[in-house]
């Protein structure tokens, strides 16, 4: 990795206050940042964006540092843009089910806001407490996608600012707005490396009249069988996982809405279960971890094949069937045949294999996002469009980008 | 107007059929307008078969600097696919098949051309249906309707059309194919379908689509609402929502409107009622049992004078009917008409409903409103008659009066129509020349110069200014809304 000779200028451009030396907690792939800016304004977003830039010096923002094994090790690193200070509510309606938010804002808090008027941004990727800049970068989501969509689906505005310090934004604060190219969903996903997300608005959601959870086990099919039928269905479902540690495969769903669907829903899924040979069981699935994570992404009924196959690899699995996502969590880095072999396996099924979290070392040797499509060249122009001098994150996206 | 030398025509029949190039002025008159009131006549319409054309005539296009502008069943209502300058029109009308429907993976793969009630047609002996449904659905295609994100009544539960589009093919303007996006999500690298959906066709040309297919409920309840006043009716919208209702549909008529739709229609709505809801819940029969009840108590509450409920599907078709033609039903009554699409927060509602009957009033219009009051999305419809000395210009100031009061009051100047040629200078109220200047990196991506789609979307650019006032001399085709 190539240093940069002076930092002096980026150190000019913010308040003594805003500047720290870097330190490992700021580390990316084990790559330590020289220095850790943190802006308390747009504003000051801008200067360090734009004095960085103007020093050739290469730039990562985070939140909440949570997902920032994410991607390829970057190419260049000399700042940290820690964004937890743009942490407020800018605006909220609940009359109108819109928020907008600063991209440094806990989701917790946001949450919380919120429910003090009976509605939620239904966006829960289980166990996490990211920022909202954070978890659109990497594109977090939960079991909620299954109703709700993703946070493609739920962001109606945005504001970036670019490696030049310039403010751009998208959207809007309705929920219907056609007007202009829809930009947010190119930094949606791409970890940072088209801009840097500063504030987002939402569409919201009430909070179901009641909710209630029933959890199955059975083996891997006859619970995939399950969740399949529960859709075909059409219950009031807004949430299923289907996960498997220790051995151990178990369905979760989950039932919303007024008292009287929720329950003839949870009979009716009872019901379709006992066909399937499928059991009532009491165990929650656990919040997992592991030292090697990787998410595939697939048509549904690809889903089961590869599940298993990481379970049989001695991986955790954490999937949601009815939206494609599966995750595998590794107790120790398998070997990297074993990794190509379940990529391949996901690419049969139509779909992909992302490693989201694993050693340097490993990445090194087998590409966290594999094979690009015929895409990649409108991806690059996009990337040189945005990004001409390689500013943000460079070097851990698709392709090198 | 845009000159085609011969040798490019015998180029675009070469790499097409000379049956499916057509240059005669009475084929060509066909397709100089669409949904509303713009015009312009291409110099050449082209009709191809396959991506491999398209990316031919593209290649053709480019060679001899013409301008290209796509084309679906020209339903649209901002002028997007109408040529603005000439050149060739790409109509895709025979790009029509279903490739593909996946019923377990719930997803199909379409052409273009395919039009969108046809897709849910075809899917529905498996309980499955594509759910954006514009009003025009018998007619638009699913090529438009990813051009525009086009939207539709059922889109406040459901979303519009982005939010269910995976994947699209696409022909650059330099002639190559691409795939974005497919049948898993979250595939890794930027998400370039999300950027091409709603881009009006001023990026490339899409020529597959794979969309997500949605169940049919198990219960469908409509209620048709009858309120003294429209501020009852938006109050109304406002308590159901504040409620934590999200109806499936949530669908407003004035008075003006019932004027011309129970003529035409026989729906039942009392002539002297000031607005109609149009109210519908899906899910399971508990689910619309109790959503209905607790929608018809808020209306009743909200001073609504009566409410009546579809008792058979029958009805049902007939209430939706009525609000889906409620535009053409306008156009039997006055000569022309120009139908606007605006968006405002949905607490705005009542004070932006009083202010466009006011602004109508000041230019001496009366207008007609048909809209999603759910969203927030207007479409008010100003009546006018264009032989009236100076009416069309007036008609056009007092729209863009109206989209004015629509961005003050927070929102937006087009929730489902696009910007097209009718609004590209009104984007500037709403997006700064740094946000535009972002917008238009997106354009040099794809390759789409000024010759791609030109005058479309964005403030005019030089060559362009005259296209309005052309489009006055003619109003008022069969628009849905």
């Amino acid at each position: 990795m190539e240093t940069t000779t002076s930092l002096t200028a980026i150190e000019a451009a913010l308040p003594p206050e805003a500047i720290t030396p870097g330190t490992a907690a700021y580390a990316v792939d084990g790559a330590i940042p020289s220095l850790v800016l943190t802006p308390a304004s747009e504003d000051e977003v801008a200067a360090a964006l734009r004095a960085a830039s103007e020093s050739d010096a290469a730039v990562i923002a985070m939140g909440s540092r949570q997902r920032l094994g994410l991607g390829m090790p970057p190419s260049r690193y000399d700042v940290a843009l820690d964004m937890t200070k743009l942490n407020r509510v800018i605006e909220y309606s609940p009359a109108d089910l819109m928020v907008r938010v600063g991209a440094g804002m806990l989701l917790s808090d946001l949450q919380r806001s919120l429910g003090d008027n009976g509605q939620w941004l239904p966006l829960d990727p289980p166990g996490e407490d990211g920022t909202i800049g954070g978890l659109l970068a990497a594109n977090r989501s939960g079991p909620a996608r299954l109703v709700f969509g993703s946070a493609r689906d739920l962001v109606i505005g945005m504001r970036t600012i670019g490696p030049d310090g310039e403010m751009t934004k998208t959207g809007g604060r309705v929920v219907k707005n056609v007007a202009g190219y829809d930009l947010a969903k190119l930094h949606i996903g791409a970890i940072g490396t088209l801009g840097v997300i500063v504030e987002a608005t939402f569409k919201v959601a009430p909070m179901p009249a009641e909710t209630s959870t029933m959890t199955f086990g059975g083996s891997c099919q006859s619970l995939m069988s399950t969740a399949l039928l529960i859709r075909n269905h059409g219950l009031a479902v807004t949430g299923m996982t289907l996960s498997a540690a220790g051995g151990e495969w178990r369905l979760q769903v989950r039932f919303a809405g007024g008292s009287a669907a929720v329950t003839r829903s949870r009979r009716d899924a009872e019901f379709l279960a006992q066909r399937n040979d499928v059991t009532v069981a009491d165990e929650e699935p656990s919040s997992l971890s592991g030292v090697l994570v990787a998410r595939a992404s697939l048509p549904p009924m690809s889903v089961q094949q590869v599940a298993e196959s990481m379970a049989a690899q001695g991986a955790s699995v954490l999937a949601y069937p009815l939206t494609g996502t599966v995750r595998g969590y590794w107790p120790a880095e398998p070997p990297v045949a074993q990794l190509q072999a379940l990529r391949n396996l996901c690419r049969l099924g139509s779909g992909v294999l992302v490693i989201e979290e694993a050693s340097p070392s490993l990445k090194q040797r087998f590409d966290v996002w594999g094979e690009p499509g015929n895409d990649l060249e409108l991806m690059r122009r996009l990337k040189q469009q945005f990004d001409p001098k390689g500013t943000l994150s460079p070097g851990r996206y698709l392709g090198g980008l | 107007m845009t000159v085609i030398p011969p040798q490019a025509i015998k180029e675009l029949k070469a790499a097409t059929a000379p049956e499916r190039v057509l240059s005669a002025y009475e084929d060509l008159i066909v397709f100089e307008y669409d949904g509303t009131i713009e015009r312009g006549t291409p110099t050449i319409v082209v009709l191809p078969d396959n991506a491999e054309e398209i990316g031919a005539i593209l290649r053709i296009a480019r060679a001899y600097d013409l301008p290209v502008v796509p084309r679906g069943a020209g339903t649209g209502l901002s002028g997007g696919a109408v040529s603005a300058v000439g050149g060739i029109l790409v109509v895709m009308t025979r790009m029509s098949r279903i490739l593909e429907v996946d019923t377990e993976n719930q997803t199909a793969l379409v052409e273009p051309g395919v039009v969108n009630l046809e897709l849910s047609k075809a899917v529905a002996k498996h309980g499955l249906y594509y759910a954006p449904d514009p009003s025009s659905q018998r007619a638009c295609t699913i090529g438009g309707n990813v051009a525009e994100n086009a939207g539709g009544p059922h889109c406040l539960a459901y979303g519009v059309t982005t939010n269910h589009v995976l994947g699209l093919e696409l022909v650059l303007a330099d002639g190559s194919i691409v795939w974005t996006g497919g049948p898993a999500r979250d595939l890794p690298g930027y998400d370039l379908s999300g950027a091409v959906v709603g881009s009006e066709g001023t990026l490339c040309i899409v020529t597959k689509a794979l969309v997500r297919l949605m169940r049919t409920p198990e219960s469908v309840r409509t209620l048709s609402v009858i309120f003294e006043t429209i501020d009852d009716a938006t109050n109304a919208v406002t308590a159901i929502i504040g409620a934590g209702l999200i109806p499936a549909a949530l669908e407003m008529l004035d008075n003006q409107t019932i004027q011309a739709v129970e003529p035409a229609f026989h729906v039942g709505y009392p002539l002297d009622a000031g607005a109609v809801l149009l109210i519908e819940v899906e899910g399971l029969a508990e689910a619309t049992e109790e959503d209905a009840g607790k929608a018809k108590r808020i209306c009743l509450e909200n001073g609504a004078r009566e409410v009546r409920e579809a008792v058979d599907p029958a009805e049902r078709e007939r209430l939706w009917a009525g609000r889906k033609a409620a535009i053409s039903a306008i156009g039997r009554l006055v000569p022309n008409y120009y139908v606007l699409d605006g968006v405002v927060p949905r607490t705005k509602l009542p004070e932006v409903m009083a202010l466009v009957g006011k602004i109508g009033e000041k230019h001496g219009f009366p207008i007609a409103n048909v809209f999603h009051a759910g969203d927030g999305n207007l479409h008010p419809c100003v009546l006018f008659d264009e032989r009236q000395p100076g009416a069309a210009q007036r008609v056009l100031d007092c729209g863009e009066e109206i989209m004015r009061a629509c961005v003050d009051a927070g929102g937006t100047i087009t929730g489902e129509h696009g910007v097209g040629l009718e609004k590209r200078d009104f984007m500037t109220w709403i997006f700064s020349d740094a946000d535009m200047a972002a917008m238009g990196r997106l354009k040099q991506v794809f390759g789409a110069n000024e010759r791609f789609n030109p005058c479309k979307a964005f403030p005019t650019s030089k060559g362009c200014g005259e296209i309005h006032s052309k489009a006055l001399q003619k109003f008022g085709a069969d628009a849905f809304v």
